[in-house]
């Protein structure tokens, strides 16, 4: 046997026919112990309290106990995008809404102050020179454009009452700008 | 009776002789385009108003008390006032309030002196302006020339809509407003309002308190000793390097513009800083940015020392940065 094992060992690629010589003999050998061996001391009762210090949990079940669990998590997620969707989008929604809407009235309100201004500067200052004339409506465009840059950015963060503060001022100055008589320099009207 | 003819005659002559300044310097046309030397006897403290449409200006304050005025009136001139009365003088260059009447001339060149201590009003349209101590308060509104305005304490206010505003060493709260111009303020020790819509704002050596504004401009300051620092800009950038007090404030917002913050000396604050959607950078402290999970807002808030002042800085878009 020990000649057959070295021999083994020694071959990478156990030749079918000392393979089969090998098995053979382990087979043998097995059938030659006895059917019942006695373990060399008694170990069932440690066995047992373990079992009962340790009692094994339910296996969990997929297929029968998911349900639950799976319907109560959708719940939560569906009224979570509901309040953050539905609900955060609508009051900011409204409060867009709100705020394009009183930023329309101020427009409207102010427009309707500033163009028969505009009118009037017109009128109060067409005698000035071409080149003066030019750079004011230059300025006046300016103001305009501003406001509406303005305007948009209110719209856009209508939290942010320090655009407003600043609307508010570049109106009044536009309306300074307009009620100025320039042809009687240091006289407004 | 020959007694009474000798006074009325020198009543008639003592009117006359006072009559005759009002007479030289209220004129209606002979003066048009000519040059004119005159002066007057003035209170050192009494108040001054030039109006000039268009040309050169200047006008300095002096240690005599006396107005004086040397140059060259404008060729359209309709009606020229030189009037001294009490405490108020007048020197008014009129022109024709028609526009082909302002073609092709270069309009007043014109050297005011007046006494230092005097309150100034300058009111012109298209003239250069340089304006140089005058110690009792300046008011100054226009349309396009620059203006150049140095040595000026009690009151500074200037207005003007597309001119250049450079001002130096002023010794007083300044308020300076124009649309499209670009104001260059130095050495300004009262503190100051400055608010422009397109145009740029450069403060340099500026104390105390300071306001400054632009749409579209940017804003660049150097100040010290600052008790209070506070603008807002839509889309201009704001750079600021600037020494604050201890419990000073400062508060600046800009929507898609950046805010870049040197601060330098002894900090003792409480910082804030939050932008919509642009980054912070924090080189004073080792306090990182909070950022939201899934907007993209950065938010800072730390303290220096005792926190006695405070520093809020705001943007939508733009990013800010804050140093020593």
């Amino acid at each position: 046997m020990t000649d057959d094992t070295d021999d083994i060992k020694g071959t990478p690629a156990l030749d079918p026919v000392i393979s089969d010589s090998v098995e053979l003999r382990l087979a043998r050998q097995i059938r030659e112990l006895d059917r019942e061996m006695m373990p060399e001391r008694d170990l069932w009762t440690a066995i047992e309290r373990n079992i009962a210090d340790y009692p094994q949990r339910k296996p969990f079940n997929l297929q029968g106990d998911w349900m639950p669990y799976g319907v109560a998590a959708s719940l939560i997620i569906a009224i979570a995008a509901l309040l953050v969707n539905v609900v955060g989008l609508e009051q900011r929604n409204s409060t867009l809404l709100a705020a394009d809407y009183a930023i329309d009235s101020i427009d409207s309100g102010y427009v309707n102050v500033r163009n028969p201004m505009v009118d009037q500067f017109r009128e109060t200052n067409k005698n000035l020179d071409q080149a003066t004339l030019d750079d004011l409506y230059r300025n006046i465009e300016i103001m305009a454009q501003a406001r509406k840059d303005i305007e948009m950015q209110v719209r856009a963060n209508p939290e942010n009452t320090k655009l407003v503060e600043m609307l508010m001022r570049v109106h009044e100055r536009e309306l300074e700008l307009l009620k100025q008589d320039y042809s009687q320099p240091g006289r407004s009207l | 009776m020959n007694r009474a003819l000798k006074a009325t005659l020198s009543g008639v002559l003592l009117a006359f002789v006072w009559a005759m300044p009002c007479y030289a310097a209220v004129d209606s046309g002979d003066l048009a385009g000519k040059r004119v030397d005159l002066s007057e006897a003035a209170k050192p403290d009494g108040f001054v108003k030039i109006s000039i449409v268009r040309g050169d200006l200047i006008v300095e304050g002096w240690d005599k008390d006396e107005v004086s005025l040397v140059g060259t009136l404008d060729e359209k001139t309709e009606q020229f006032i030189f009037d001294v009365s009490g405490r108020d003088t007048r020197i008014i260059v009129k022109i024709p309030s028609n526009n082909t009447s302002w073609c092709c001339n270069e309009g007043s060149n014109l050297r005011i002196m007046v006494p230092k201590g005097s309150q100034v009003d300058v009111a012109t349209v298209s003239t250069e302006v340089r304006l140089t101590d005058i110690r009792g308060g300046l008011d100054m509104s226009g349309v396009s020339g620059d203006v150049r305005i140095q040595k000026v304490s009690e009151r500074l206010r200037v207005r003007n809509v597309s001119g250049e505003i450079t001002v130096h060493d002023v010794d007083a709260y300044a308020r300076i407003k124009t649309v499209s111009g670009e104001i260059d303020a130095r050495s300004i020790k009262g503190g100051g309002a400055f608010h422009t819509v397109s145009g740029e704002i450069v403060l340099r050596d500026v104390t105390d308190e300071i306001d400054v504004e632009s749409v579209s401009g940017d804003i660049e300051v150097i100040g010290r000793n600052i008790s209070l620092a506070r603008g807002h800009s839509v889309s201009g950038d704001i750079d600021l390097e600037i020494e604050l007090i201890d419990d000073a404030l400062v508060e600046f917002d800009s929507v898609s513009g950046s805010v870049r913050l040197r601060l330098d000396g002894k900090l003792n604050h409480k910082f804030d800083l939050e932008t919509g959607s642009g980054s912070i950078r924090n080189r004073i402290t080792d306090d990182k940015p909070k950022k939201s999970k899934y907007i993209r807002d950065e938010q800072l808030r730390f303290t220096v020392g005792e926190g006695d002042g405070q520093v809020n800085v705001s943007t939508r878009s733009g990013d800010i940065s804050v140093s020593k």
